[in-house]
């Protein structure tokens, strides 16, 4: 059926080293030596906006489906094998081996999985894929989490697998909850709750599933943002008299008020140095982006062309872009901005977008005719969009674990 | 002689020391000051696993617990604010903030009455927390209620419709809420005896998604908190 993976298998038998038993699904073991190949090339990086044609043969069931959601969100298209660049072949049964190929034959992987689940192994074959392409870390082992809404339920607090599977309430409180925001290490998470009658932000375990308070004070306490290495959370507190940007520990000691705002501040986020925290301001009209010291200091505007009511900022782990909402006509659009301010490049109808590890792909949210939320994930450099498929009601407000 | 001269001198030397340096000091003018959140927290200790004091454990580990080092180390109570901020403020932004809000433990366990205001409740235009000159009369009840009931409090809560993002909606619901506060301590009523909370876009009034609907989501919702009795 397939000539290259007959030629393949009859030319490369699979070794004994499967006997690497005991070893998680990642640790694999290489078939053949033959990828290194002496003419090495990074595909997709010429023209980025044009996806990676690749072919798909050989998988079956939910290792097929897996891989080729796998793939398509990180940027390649599956096409026929002969206008494919890239071949990607396997088989998946007890243990699920994969090749990857281009049209000269010149192998780039080869790798057998086992040890996990097929989705599993899917997951960590497309991510060895994805590296061998583009020399970039793939997502296909990340999660997320997300706020749902249900007729019967203000809402609770989900973590899921990226594309959605093994999607699972950590909260169960039956009270409006929002904003939820990891820590690193993807151990433990920050949210506004409204458990306690008022909007406060806690801080919860996800091993313990134990919770504590991170602020409650008069007022609101809104919009937790962990900062990367963990150590702080910047949020949005209008105890002072007006929602203004605090920072305080992760325990909520050592409360420090970073804005004054004439009208108010919202959505904080930080660079991934954790110097700096983006957030957005009212204070001038229709909100706008800003930048400000972990430590305080004077704020300075972001300024980009192409934004109007930035809202719900998210700053990319590499440093480059700020992912934002901006209003346009009557609905909302995903936009990338420079962090050090520009042009804004759309992406497309949404809201609320949240960066993956690998600053190339983000989860945002979808408002449906008739109010509906819905999340997707969006490949950045090829504007391409996939629905993450959730059937829990209405999800919105997606953090990526990274 | 000379030595009084000297003493003189030297007391004026001190008193314009101390001035100095007391203003330097003192508290920025307008910014709160710090309870820490184990005041606010244990303000309203209800035994309840979720109000308990945060005491980092092993999953936590990596996680330094607000130790003295690094950028924000926790100012003790009644220092300056190392807010960083220059006297005026963000550039280009008038420098003004709000009323200090009363600690939640203020407003416990009192029972709400949702329907004293429900005629008062004020509406809002798209995107904005200013409270209407056209609304301003429905505020005139409430002010009298407070004023001739001391001990009662009120709730208001802000309300945004769907459109906007979620957090950004949520903080404008508090705006709009501290809007309506500002009016009511403009008009006399104690602050401390008005709590401020947003709902963003999670309760509409109306369900819908036509501008009527939107209209009537975009509010101000007055409750009014009687002692426990």
């Amino acid at each position: 059926m397939n000539p290259n993976r007959s030629q393949l298998s009859s030319t490369n038998p699979m070794p004994r080293r499967a006997a690497l038993a005991g070893l998680f699904f990642a640790a694999a073991a290489p078939l053949i030596s033959r990828a290194q190949e002496p003419a090495f090339k990074v595909y997709g990086k010429a023209d980025p906006s044009a996806p990676i044609p690749i072919s798909l043969s050989g998988f079956t069931g939910e290792v097929a489906t897996t891989l080729r959601f796998d793939l398509e969100v990180a940027g390649c298209a599956v096409v026929s094998a002969e206008q494919a660049a890239v071949l990607v072949h396997g088989t998946n049964g007890a243990r699920l081996e994969g090749f990857v190929s281009d049209r000269a034959k010149n192998y780039l992987l080869s790798k057998a999985y086992t040890g996990a689940s097929q989705r599993q192994l899917a997951h960590a074959f497309a991510d060895d894929v994805i590296f061998a392409l583009t020399q970039t870390r793939g997502i296909a082992r990340t999660q997320v989490a997300f706020k749902v809404k249900a007729a019967n339920n203000p809402g609770e607090i989900y973590v899921a697998d990226y594309d959605g599977h093994a999607a699972a309430p950590i909260t169960a409180d039956h009270a409006i909850i929002a904003a939820p925001s990891w820590g690193p290490g993807s151990k433990w998470l920050a949210y506004t709750s409204y458990k306690l009658n008022n909007a406060d932000v806690f801080s919860h375990n996800l091993d313990t599933g134990e919770r504590h308070v991170v602020a409650r004070y008069g007022g609101s306490n809104l919009s937790p943002s962990v900062a990367p290495g963990g150590r702080l959370v910047a949020m949005i507190l209008s105890k002072g008299g007006k929602p203004d940007l605090y920072v305080a520990d992760i325990h909520g000691r050592g409360l420090q008020q970073l804005t004054r705002s004439r009208e108010g501040v919202a959505s904080p986020c930080w660079s991934p140095d954790g110097q700096t925290i983006c957030y957005v301001s009212s204070d001038d009209g229709p909100a706008q982006l800003y930048r400000i010291g972990a430590n305080g200091g004077a704020a300075q505007r972001i300024r980009t062309t192409g934004v109007f009511n930035a809202t719900e900022p998210d700053w990319s782990p590499d440093g480059k872009w700020i992912a934002v909402t901006t209003q346009r006509g009557g609905g909302f659009e995903i936009c990338t901005v420079p962090a050090a301010g520009g042009d804004a490049q759309s992406l497309g109808t949404g809201q609320d977008a949240t960066w993956a590890p690998n600053s190339r792909t983000l989860m945002f949210c979808k408002r449906g005719r008739g109010g509906p939320l819905s999340l997707s994930l969006l490949d950045v450099p090829t504007k391409r969009v996939k629905d993450v498929p959730l059937n829990l009601g209405n999800c919105s407000q997606p953090t990526w674990a990274r | 002689m000379k030595r009084t001269i000297f003493l003189k001198l030297a007391t004026v030397a001190l008193l314009a020391v101390v001035a100095v340096t007391g203003c330097r000091t003192k508290n920025p003018k307008n910014v709160t000051p710090i309870y820490g959140a184990r005041t606010s927290v244990a303000d309203d200790s209800r035994g309840d696993a979720l109000t308990k004091l945060p005491t980092p454990k092993g999953p936590l580990d990596g996680i330094t617990p607000g130790g003295t080092s690094g950028p924000s180390s926790n100012p003790a109570v009644g220092t300056a604010i190392p807010s960083g901020l220059t006297p005026g403020g963000i550039p280009g932004l008038t420098q003004q903030g709000g009323i200090p809000a009363a600690d939640q433990g203020e407003f416990d366990g009192m029972p709400m009455d949702r329907s004293a205001f429900a005629a008062n409740t004020i509406h809002f235009d798209y995107d904005k927390a200013i409270v209407k000159a056209s609304e301003l009369g429905k505020l005139q009840p409430v002010i009298a209620a407070l004023k001739a009931s001391r001990q009662n409090k009120l709730l208001i809560e802000g309300h945004c419709d769907e459109r906007g993002t979620e957090e950004y909606n949520r903080a404008l619901g508090e705006r709009r809420a501290l809007a309506i506060r500002a009016q009511l301590a403009k008009a006399g009523i104690s602050p401390d005896r008005l709590r401020t909370t947003t709902l963003g876009e999670d309760k509409p009034a109306e369900l819908g998604h036509t501008e009527a609907a939107w209209a009537k989501n975009r509010r101000g919702e007055l409750v009014l908190l009687k002692p426990r009795n």
